[in-house]
């Protein structure tokens, strides 16, 4: 069976006059129906512009895709989003892919109704009539837990607190019910217990409408509660993919290491130090030879200087790109 | 809008009712002018206000040199003063947004070519492509409008463009787009509405330019023709005979003066409650939490 969205090899660089610098290289993820799939990496490191590329919505100036496919299959056809024409993309957003994003507070208009706001998709993807879009809003909004969703329907998005906006965002996000549903960051401006309801709740979505879940975050605590598999990213390359027990629990890469020896850890003994990883991330135009990471890595090697490291599989199912793991490439 | 209006200071309350004055005169001028703006009496010519010295009786603002009640003139003058404005600003709005909705949105050459214009008709004296259209064109009513709307529309394209740029960025722009919103919708359903607060703002200060500049322009002999009443051409008419008779030029000047302020202190009424860091617009942002 074929993935639902695959990514082959896709580039994306920033052109800057005659300069070119490279944002993207060489992605390949694949998302199954039904499954989660966590994005993790610092800021920068092009997760959400792996996102907006799905989505077609890279800026363009100074973004170009270079390169790859981005294959949708969904009713036994597949297509390159790359390839297809806007008016058929605009067909794909919002029916078969869907978006969140980070910030509710701004990413609802201030200036129509949660209701008209749901109505809105509805009467774009399904011809819904506008009282028949309305009606539907409400069960909507009732389906993601908020009360009294007949009241709520009427309100104006800075009515409601930013726990209720991300649901009505979840509400538009799913209702017309996409095959896959990409959420950038969807916690990270929520505080902490409001993080776990609206985790739950995209949980709950997703098992009883079947979509399957693409989840950009640098939160390790998400991915261990939500992802299948997770893919970690480092300046614009996938650096190591696995299972979600796999990569948490036996992390390959120094750089997910790293990641996870940064935490803060509940059976960790009283006054031990967190570790950090040493050094920034390298601007884009400063990216290193060989192995990206050879800069900040503490086991860095000669090799690690010169060549970049291809992926490598440490056990069944879980590879990343460094030059110590001796398994297959 | 209900808050707006809760929200009222005394500057709102004198432009709404200095405004209100003008439209209702406007509206019931045959009702509530004393005598036909047209109609001369030339025995009574040039006869002062009916309470000043030598003031001729049933005539309040005296006559002009025909004999012709100025009061009813200036009643009926108000018509030509909110026709010619509410017109020219629609116009040059409606022209203007849209240039500014299409090169903020599409960015690129055509925000390129569209700004330049802009540049360019921002340099040149408005008065004087004014006075070119209609010594052209000839004065009327309709090409006063058309002047203005080719003159002014870049005012609200300079405004629109800034004000896009910024909206587009927002975030519930890109939600649009992922939930496959049509660009014509997101433009005119989303962006526009968004912005259309400060650029109501400016058609209300427009609505008080194009009252004076119609008065400078009728002032010229290039605004309405004569057998039409209006306030401009009264001051032409007046100027003569300014020496003699100060009611002539005094109360047109007033009407025309009163109803710009009016329009003014609207513009800046509006502009304080759509703007959260004045006390009015604080007051109204306060009110909307409060009631939440």
């Amino acid at each position: 069976m074929t993935a639902l969205l695959e990514i082959r090899d896709l580039k994306v660089s920033f052109v800057q006059g005659k300069q070119s610098r490279p944002a993207l290289e060489g992605i390949c993820l694949s998302v199954d129906r039904g499954r989660t799939v966590g994005l993790v990496g610092e800021s920068g490191c092009g997760k959400s512009l792996t996102a907006l590329s799905i989505m077609q919505l890279l800026p363009s100036p100074p973004a170009r895709i270079e390169g790859g496919e981005i294959v949708l299959t969904t009713r036994d056809t597949s297509r390159d989003l790359l390839k297809i024409s806007n008016r058929e993309m605009r067909t794909v957003r919002g029916r078969d892919i869907a978006m969140i994003f980070q910030d509710p507070m701004t990413s609802l208009d201030p200036v129509y109704s949660i209701g008209e706001q749901i109505a809105e998709v509805l009467m774009t993807h399904e011809g819904m009539s506008r009282t028949d879009a309305l009606k539907r809003a409400v069960q909507l909004l009732r389906d993601v837990g908020i009360s009294s969703p007949e009241q709520r329907v009427r309100q104006y998005p800075h009515e409601l607190s930013g726990g209720m906006r991300q649901r009505a965002m979840i509400a538009i996000a799913l209702a017309c019910k996409p095959s896959i549903l990409i959420a950038d960051e969807p916690t990270t401006a929520l505080d902490v217990t409001i993080q776990a309801q609206v985790l739950t709740l995209m949980r709950s979505m997703q098992q009883s409408l079947g979509t399957a879940l693409l989840l950009i975050t640098h939160d390790m605590g998400v991915i261990a509660e939500m992802a299948d598999d997770v893919l970690v990213m480092y300046l614009g390359r996938i650096v190591e993919r696995g299972s979600s027990t796999q990569v948490l629990e036996r992390p390959a890469h120094p750089y997910t290491q790293g990641l996870i020896a940064s935490l803060p850890r509940l059976d960790m003994p009283q006054g031990e130090r967190l570790v950090p990883i040493q050094g920034t991330v390298p601007g884009l135009g400063a990216i290193p030879s060989g192995c990206r990471f050879h800069t900040r890595c503490p086991h860095v090697m000669d090799i690690c200087r010169r060549e970049e490291p291809k992926m490598r599989s440490s056990e069944q199912g879980h590879e990343a790109a460094c030059w110590l793991i001796e398994g297959p490439q | 809008m209900r808050r707006m209006l809760a929200s009222l200071d005394t500057k709102g309350a004198v432009g709404f009712g200095l405004v209100a004055i003008v439209a209702l005169c406007a509206i019931l001028a045959p009702l509530i002018s004393p005598y036909d703006p047209n109609a001369q009496d030339l025995l009574n010519s040039v006869a002062p206000p009916a309470w000043a010295a030598h003031g001729a009786g049933g005539h309040l603002l005296g006559t002009d040199r025909l004999g012709q009640d100025v009061l009813s003139r200036i009643i009926y003058g108000s018509r030509v003063s909110l026709v010619a404005a509410f017109a020219a600003v629609v116009a040059s709005g409606g022209i203007g947004t849209f240039f500014g909705l299409v090169a903020g949105y599409f960015g690129g050459w055509v925000a390129v070519l569209i700004m330049r214009l802009v540049d360019i008709m921002l340099a040149i004296p408005f008065i004087l492509i004014a006075l070119v259209f209609m010594t052209v064109f000839g004065p009327s009513l309709t090409n006063l409008v058309i002047a203005f709307a080719l003159a002014r529309w870049v005012q609200f394209t300079r405004i629109a463009y800034g004000l896009v740029l910024e909206i587009r960025e927002r975030e519930f722009i890109s939600a649009c787009i992922t939930s496959g919103v049509s660009g014509f919708d997101i433009l005119f359903r989303h962006i526009l509405i968004n912005i259309a607060g400060p650029l109501l703002v400016v058609a209300t200060l427009e609505l008080g330019f194009v009252i004076l500049i119609e008065a400078g322009l009728s002032f010229l002999g290039l605004g309405t023709p004569p057998e039409i009443p209006s306030w401009g051409g009264m001051l032409q008419e007046g100027r003569a005979l300014i020496n003699v008779a100060w009611w002539l030029t005094t109360f047109p000047g007033l009407a025309i003066m009163l109803t710009v302020v009016g329009f003014n202190f609207i513009g800046d009424w509006m502009r304080d409650s759509f703007d959260p860091r004045t006390d009015i617009g604080r007051s109204i942002s306060e009110q909307a939490v409060a009631e939440r």
